[in-house]
């Protein structure tokens, strides 16, 4: 699947296997460099970092792309979260 | 050495420009083939690649956890580590989230692990037992 953009000047391309099965939305985040990939009908609105699974040197599959945040740090921050959401 | 890795320790694997990923990899080759982890400690990756600030998708965040299966082993944990984790953090009298903390460092317990790998050392020591606790840190690698 290749999406675009309302001007047509950005497009990414998923792999078959990750495929979104809806629309999709291309949010830029820095002009001309970082953009997003939004799924408007995702649960819960979500919106998808740009990238894509790739193998590691060390043979692991990691992702590539920006996730927005340090994925070790997010983990603390969720515990509290789902902590919270249990109050 | 006999490593349980915690989920902090997880998903800097799983993410290539983790600040952490450098020592990530260094945790896991040091423990030489004899690295674990736990089904709870998969979940907890899933639940953490797919709602970061730009998540993850979740066909790709599901392929990353299983892709870990080839290197890290995944130990049950069974209802004796609940319960135990349970009773631990009674005693202690510790609230919240801290529970999660108490599970991992159980569940490595009674995986006979000799070390344990954490963004969270401070937590984890409370319930690490003999366990060596050891604080995964940003490595100056030197690359430019």
């Amino acid at each position: 699947m290749i999406a675009t953009n309302s001007d047509d000047r950005r497009r990414v391309t998923f792999p078959a296997d990750l495929e979104p099965r809806s629309p999709v939305v291309i949010d830029t985040l820095v002009p001309g460099r970082e953009w997003i990939v939004r799924v408007p009908t995702a649960p819960h609105g979500m919106t998808y970092s740009r990238g894509r699974v790739v193998r590691d040197k060390n043979g692991l599959r990691v992702w590539a792309g920006d996730v927005g945040e340090e994925p070790a740090d997010a983990v603390a921050r969720h515990r509290l979260e789902d902590d919270r959401a249990r109050e | 050495m006999t490593t349980y890795l915690d989920s902090t320790v997880l998903v800097s694997l799983l993410y290539a420009q983790s600040r952490f990923k450098a020592a990530a990899d260094a945790a896991l080759a040091a423990a030489a083939g004899q690295a674990f982890t736990s089904t709870h400690a998969l979940v907890e990756t899933y639940r953490t690649l797919t709602t970061l600030k730009l998540p993850i998708p979740p066909r790709a965040a599901r392929q990353l956890v299983i892709g870990l299966a080839a290197a890290i082993r995944t130990v049950e944990i069974s209802r004796p580590v609940y319960t135990a984790a349970l009773a631990e953090v009674a005693r202690q009298g510790l609230a919240g989230p801290i529970i999660y903390d108490a599970v991992h460092c159980l569940a490595a317990r009674a995986g006979k692990a000799k070390r344990v790998v954490t963004r969270n050392p401070t937590h984890f020591r409370l319930f690490a037992g003999t366990m060596e606790v050891v604080e995964l840190m940003e490595q100056q690698t030197g690359e430019v």
